[in-house]
């Protein structure tokens, strides 16, 4: 068993309710071949820094998952053929990370839109990350 | 030469703390010694160092959006490596741009 992460950019004109039949349907192929679903995370309905495939925005989810090769690269097929994905990525890590700064919801159907922007406190890598400083 | 010798004199009269500093001799010309530039990801775990953190990644990104070399920016060599692997991911998944355009005034 190894840990891996995957990214898969859905369409954007999917539901919140299909993002999450598309997680399912991932989560069930791994499950069946032996691996566990860490957990997940919904990033949002983001505009993309470049067009692909005539998209200009999509939504990021983000698995991360425990599994072995297998069922990895079984993974890789299904999403391949998978017409409502328009781009995805696997990459294998040594350790799964805590929520991440992009992290909004575990479900996209959780997903909170908020208009008015809340003001979180920075978090410490936030401030590390605040006072680098390149001279160029 | 005569600059060098002058630069000698100048540095070593400021700086006392001998750690803080390169020392570097020349053939022909006496030793000089200047500062040691420090990594500025020395506070980081590599791990730290991925394609979701944006906001750190940027930094090392030109206004046209070219990777800086560790020439440039002093990171040490596995952070630089770790942050080049970053920011291509992070272009892959089009979370960056690889190229930007500068608006002409």
């Amino acid at each position: 068993m190894a840990l891996y992460e995957t990214i898969f950019l859905a369409r954007q004109d999917l539901t919140a309710e299909l993002v999450d039949g598309l997680c399912d349907k991932f989560s069930k192929i791994i499950t069946d071949g032996n691996g566990k679903v860490v957990s997940t995370e919904y990033w949002g309905l983001r505009n993309f820094a470049y067009k692909i495939k005539k998209h200009s925005k999509g939504h990021y989810f983000l698995m991360n998952i425990d599994a072995d090769v297998p069922t990895i690269n079984e993974l890789k097929r299904v999403m391949g053929f998978d017409e409502s994905i328009v781009r995805s990525f696997t990459f294998k890590t040594n350790q799964h990370d805590q929520q991440t700064a992009l992290f909004q919801s575990k479900k996209a159907t959780d997903q909170k839109v908020s208009k008015s922007k809340d003001k979180q406190e920075p978090t410490p890598l936030d401030l590390k990350i605040a006072s680098v400083r390149i001279e160029v | 030469m005569k600059d060098n010798k002058e630069n000698n004199n100048t540095t070593n009269n400021t700086n006392n703390n001998e750690e803080d500093l390169l020392k570097i001799s020349l053939v022909n010309q006496g030793v000089f010694s200047r500062k040691k530039k420090k990594c500025p990801l020395a506070g980081f775990e590599i791990s730290e160092v991925n394609y979701k953190n944006l906001t750190l990644l940027d930094k090392f990104l030109s206004e046209r959006g070219k990777i800086y070399p560790s020439r440039v920016t002093h990171v040490s060599p596995k952070k630089q490596k770790a942050l080049a692997i970053a920011i291509k991911r992070a272009r892959q998944l089009a979370l960056l741009s690889p190229i930007k355009k500068i608006e002409v005034s």
